[in-house]
């Protein structure tokens, strides 16, 4: 017996002094290993000096695959039904949920190992992240998810979704609130003054309109019935476009459109082209979806098209919904994800794992935003970043990268660091930051993000649920073709009954899967 | 045309008729070349302009900037010169073979007729293109265009149309098929031949989905593919702008017809050579004489 | 017996050079378009993909029943060949006497440069003319601000649905009819000019040469074009209507391709689906050419096959 345990004892070992042989033959990484990944603005990336410094210090060399918002979808499908995937594959799982599930089921993709102690960044973000956990099959995870970088401060995400308008305008009417607080329908009656009294001296201005894959919903629907497509409303699921609160929601956007409040081309604009019209000083309120980028674009071109408007003209306007409230959305707390090819080996994996460790943490982060350390920024005694960008005339400082390029974001969204960027004008950041404190006020109705439906990977959900994905067509349709509320309850209810049987079947199932504990 | 006709009523019905048909179609042309040339509050203000207020260069020197479009060019003449010899060759070989009388002409004809309708889909097609080695090769816009069979059946009407006494009376000076293909069939065909080529050219010219699916190098992606991507890019565009960036007016629209108007440019200049052989009498009339 | 098969062989070996011809064409479409096609199957089969195409499940025709027993598909259906027979009633013609207009143009000058402009929207795609028509027609376009100040009131162009397929036929016509003018007026060119000299000495005017020498002429080619726009009535279209149709008009416009386009985006793609759509608009296409081709033999013409 004791012989045995002694063998024991030795084996255990010679086992551990291997392993970290091995693990220190890591650490120098000896072999080198190219990884095929696919990515935007290759081009660009290719020249990045920061790819250099990743290249050397991990001893890795890179084959990119470009892709770009219009083919991405397609070029990942089609590589990994016909297996031909990178080894690193990023892609986005939203609305491809059921892919997801069936093919990691079959073993197309690697499963991650567990990061525990050796990727301390990475395993922070499985921590703080929830969407991860809904992405496990049998205890294993398929797909790593990008984090938004703003995931640690703000609880709960919510939405930039806002409106914005003329204050110079609202000023000139006399209907100006300095704290930009309204009241539907005060937002309404200011419309209605811009498009009467048009201080925008046009040939015809227009009051409300948005970016146009947000119509039908952003002017009235969204705000009054505020709920997610497939809510638990007394203790079981109900779909939401039933729902009486959803049909006054549509009922208040009809209203708007009928008297004119609504841009009328709205139905038919292609996407940009309500902001094209608010730059050009037609329009006065407009909704989109805020970004720091989306909105030092619109504020660039708005000063640029006229001399006489600057920036303290236009901001963020704070509007109750119809019901009395404010309303804003929980955001899913990721935006894309890298899955792996199962052909790479555990070795190679853990290699880039590394890289992916790295990026994720403070010095990664700084090289993704700033730059290499030494050249575009240094550390000072207080441990205060220093960047040292060139600046311009104006003394803003210019950044050395090309933004469009998305490699470095691999690992965390940038959303954190452009809140902050300092590139921008203050009052764009500071815009866009009382939007988001707006939001986490007390009076908020915050709209909760529904995790479970979301990746919920159902047999009859997944096959029936696209025969509904008309419905937004629907609404715009009877908003515009019908001449009375009672035509459009009329078309709306059709719509709704002929839609019965299937919505019966998905609720049956979501019931059954999402609410048996 | 020898003889002179007078000028009628009917010649000046058509002649407004042509022309004003020819501004219909000119004045939105025109129109996508101001959009290229003129910042985005213009744009935005009156997307129908007769005379721009401001020019602004920025839309092209964004699309030129771009480092894979000198690239794209390059690629794009290449496929489309060694594109166009390879579509053309096939639909001459095989339109001719399909208008003789030979055994299994009907049974040919179904096989090529079936391949319009039926396809076995991306992912065999995908299978295929990766297992030739064509993935990632300049080749792959050139060798599965084979031959459009819209234009073989065309080609092959024109040279039914070619009467076989010529023919004949070659065969009986000992010439084989090749030999009356390539020294009598064709010399009478280059109205059609022009236009097929002119067809094909454009159809290469234009490729972009072959591009999209198989081509991953930045070096040898084709010029439409590079435009495409631009466009994508510049509706981003204005995302996450360096202070420099945020001083240039580009707008999706003003760059998507830069684009256009970059591509276009070569077709329009070569355009007008080809036209002369679309004068009639340089077939059969002008042979017999 | 024997006497055919040596006839059969003589013959083959007679026309030994135009088999030859026929090698290129033929070696082509049998590796890139029949050894693919093995693919047709997953049309009754459920893709599993690390079964592969060969060895995944068949699930008989249950890829076509979803398909079928959604009433939307049906409407695609409709507006797809209510659609394609309007643009081929009312749009084809065009082409053919534009051709015929501009053949009897004498200006030579003037009637090359209208023929170089009439082929500039040909290379404008859809997405851009889409834009182009949005401004235009659009309630706050163009052409509404002048009707307004002419006191002619407003009139909702693009949300119309009486006027949607009128508007895919003629912005069709103005997109393409130029193109396709060309291959009309190479055909032209290829009519012996002595018939029109000789007409002219029997005393024709313009009207008699163009029914009695250019239309002809040119016959061939229009059966030709005519015959293969049929073919293709299933699967032509996609990108014109997906840039210029909006929600309003769905019931109208919405035609299969863009129909499919829609419902694989919400879902996961089903290749064994998207293969099932691809085979009955093959079947579809396949059965309206033979039935074009009969029709046009039935006239006199020549068809395809």
């Amino acid at each position: 017996m004791k012989k045995k345990i002694v063998l024991l004892l030795v084996s255990l070992l010679l086992v551990s002094f291997m392993s970290t042989a091995v693990m220190a033959q890591d650490e120098n990484y000896e072999k080198e290993y190219t990884y095929v990944i696919n990515t935007m603005n290759v081009d660009s990336l290719l020249e990045d000096p920061r790819l250099d410094l990743i290249k050397e210090k991990f001893n890795v060399d890179f084959e990119f695959r470009p892709v770009n918002w219009g083919n991405w979808d397609e070029r990942v499908r089609i590589w990994t039904a016909s297996g031909d995937m990178p080894d690193v594959m990023w892609t986005d799982l939203q609305n491809k949920f059921t892919e997801y599930v069936n093919w990691a089921s079959q073993g197309a993709y690697k499963p991650i190992p567990k990061f525990g102690d050796k990727y301390p960044n990475l395993q922070a973000i499985r921590d703080k992240l929830k969407s991860d956990d809904y992405w496990e099959i049998n205890g294993e995870l398929y797909a790593m998810p990008v984090p938004m970088g703003t995931v640690d401060w703000r609880d709960p995400l919510v939405d930039t979704f806002n409106f914005i308008y003329r204050v110079d305008w609202a000023k000139e009417v006399g209907l100006f609130n300095k704290d930009h607080e309204y009241s539907w329908d005060e937002m309404v009656e200011m419309a209605e003054a811009f498009i009467e009294k048009n201080p925008g001296e046009n040939r015809k201005t227009i009051g409300i309109g948005g970016i146009g894959w947000a119509w039908p919903w952003f002017a009235g629907l969204r705000q009054t019935h505020q709920m997610n497509t497939y809510t638990v409303k007394d203790g079981e699921y109900v779909w939401a476009p039933a729902q009486p609160e959803f049909l006054a929601g549509i009922k208040e956007t009809k209203k708007l459109y009928d008297q004119g409040i609504i841009w009328e081309d709205q139905p038919i604009a292609n996407n940009d082209a309500a902001k094209n019209k608010f730059i050009a000083g037609e329009l006065g309120i407009y909704f989109d979806n805020i970004s720091v980028g989306d909105y030092s674009g619109i504020m660039n071109s708005i000063t640029a098209a006229d001399k006489n408007v600057e920036l303290a003209d236009v901001s963020p306007m704070f509007v109750t919904s119809p019901k009395g409230n404010y309303f804003a959305e929980e955001l899913l707390d990721h935006w894309s994800a890298t899955i792996y090819n199962p052909e790479m080996s555990d070795a190679k994996l853990a290699r880039w794992l590394e890289i992916e460790n790295y990026m994720a943490g403070k010095k990664g982060q700084r090289l993704s935003t700033l730059g290499i350390e030494g050249k575009d920024y240094q550390i000072d005694e207080n441990d205060e970043v220093e960047i040292l960008w060139e600046k311009d005339e104006d003394g803003n400082l210019i950044n050395p990268y090309d933004t469009g390029v998305r490699f470095f974001q691999l690992t965390t969204m940038h959303d954190e660091f452009d809140l902050n960027n300092p590139n921008l004008a203050d009052k764009i950041k500071n815009d866009v930051k009382s939007i988001l404190r707006r939001k986490l006020e007390d009076d908020v109705y915050v709209n909760p993000q529904p995790y479970e439906v979301t990746w919920f990977a159902g047999d009859d959900y997944t096959r029936y649920n696209s025969r509904l994905g008309d419905t937004m067509a629907e609404v715009s349709d009877v908003i515009v073709s019908t001449n009375s509320m009672e035509e459009l309850e009329n078309k709306w209810q059709e719509y709704i009954d002929s839609k019965r049987d299937t919505v019966d079947i998905i609720l049956e199932e979501l019931n059954q899967e999402l609410l048996k504990e | 045309m020898m003889t002179k006709r007078k000028f009628t009523v009917v010649d000046i019905i058509i002649l407004i008729l042509l022309t004003i048909f020819g501004l219909a179609v000119l004045y939105p042309f025109y129109n996508a070349i101001l959009v290229s040339l003129v910042p985005q509050h213009v744009y935005a203000e009156s997307p129908f302009m007769l005379w721009p207020d401001e020019i602004t260069l920025d839309a092209y020197k964004q699309v030129f900037n771009d480092q894979t479009l000198i690239n794209g060019m390059k690629t794009t003449v290449i496929v489309t010169f060694l594109g166009t010899v390879y579509n053309m060759l096939i639909t001459i070989l095989t339109s001719y073979a399909l208008t003789k009388d030979i055994p299994g002409r009907k049974f040919i004809n179904y096989l090529i007729l079936f391949t319009m309708f039926f396809s076995g889909g991306l992912i065999p097609y995908y299978l295929l293109i990766k297992n030739l080695g064509l993935i990632n090769n300049i080749l792959v816009m050139v060798l599965p265009m084979g031959f459009n069979i819209m234009y073989m059946i065309v080609l092959r009407s024109f040279f039914n149309d070619i009467p076989d006494a010529l023919e004949e009376s070659a065969k009986i000076d000992g010439a084989n098929d090749f030999i009356i293909l390539f020294k009598i069939i064709l010399p009478l065909s280059l109205p059609i031949l022009a236009t097929l080529s002119l067809y094909y050219g454009v159809n290469r010219w234009n490729e972009w989905y072959h591009g999209m699916l198989f081509i991953n190098s930045p070096d040898i992606m084709p010029l439409q593919l590079v435009l495409r991507n631009i466009v994508q890019d510049a509706s981003k565009f204005l995302q996450g702008n360096t202070a420099a960036m945020a001083n240039v007016e580009t707008f999706s629209e003003g760059i998507q017809m830069a684009s256009v108007v970059t591509t276009m440019f070569p077709i329009m200049m070569l355009y007008p050579f080809l036209q002369r052989y679309f004068l009639s009498g340089l077939t059969l009339g002008a042979v017999k004489s | 017996m024997k006497a055919k098969i040596n006839n059969l062989l003589s013959s083959i070996f007679e026309h030994k050079y135009i088999y030859l011809m026929l090698v290129p064409g033929l070696a082509f479409l049998l590796v890139f378009k029949y050894f693919p096609m093995y693919g047709i199957q997953l049309a009754f089969k459920r893709y599993m993909i690390n079964e592969g195409i060969t060895g995944s499940p068949w699930i008989g025709l249950e890829n076509f029943l979803y398909i079928w027993s959604e009433p939307a598909f049906w409407r695609a259906f409709k507006n797809t060949i209510v659609i394609s027979l309007m643009k081929l009633g009312l749009g084809f013609p065009i082409g053919i006497i534009l051709a015929l207009l501009i053949n009897e143009l004498k200006m030579k000058k003037y009637r090359r440069f209208l023929q170089t402009i009439y082929t500039f929207p040909h290379f404008l795609s859809w997405v851009i003319v889409s834009g182009i028509i949005f401004n235009f027609l659009g309630n706050t376009g163009a052409l509404n601000s002048l009707l307004e100040n002419l006191g002619l009131g407003q009139i909702n162009f693009l949300m119309n649905k009486g006027i949607f397929r009128y508007l895919l036929v003629y912005s069709e016509v103005w997109k393409e009819a130029g193109w396709s003018t060309i291959l009309y007026l190479a055909a032209i060119a290829g009519i012996d000019p002595t018939l029109y000299e000789a007409a002219t000495v029997d005393g024709a005017n313009r009207w008699h040469k163009i029914k009695y020498i250019t239309w002809p002429g040119i016959q061939n080619i229009v059966v030709i074009m005519f015959i293969m726009t049929v073919g293709s009535i299933m699967v032509a279209g996609f990108n014109q209507v997906f840039n210029l149709y909006n929600e309003v008009v769905y019931d109208v416009g919405d035609i299969i391709s863009t129909y499919v386009y829609r419902i694989s985006f919400q879902q996961a793609p089903d290749y064994g689906v998207s293969t099932a759509v691809g085979l009955f608009n093959g079947v579809v296409n396949f059965m309206l050419l033979m039935i074009a081709n009969t029709v046009a033999k039935k006239f006199g013409k020549s068809g395809i096959i």
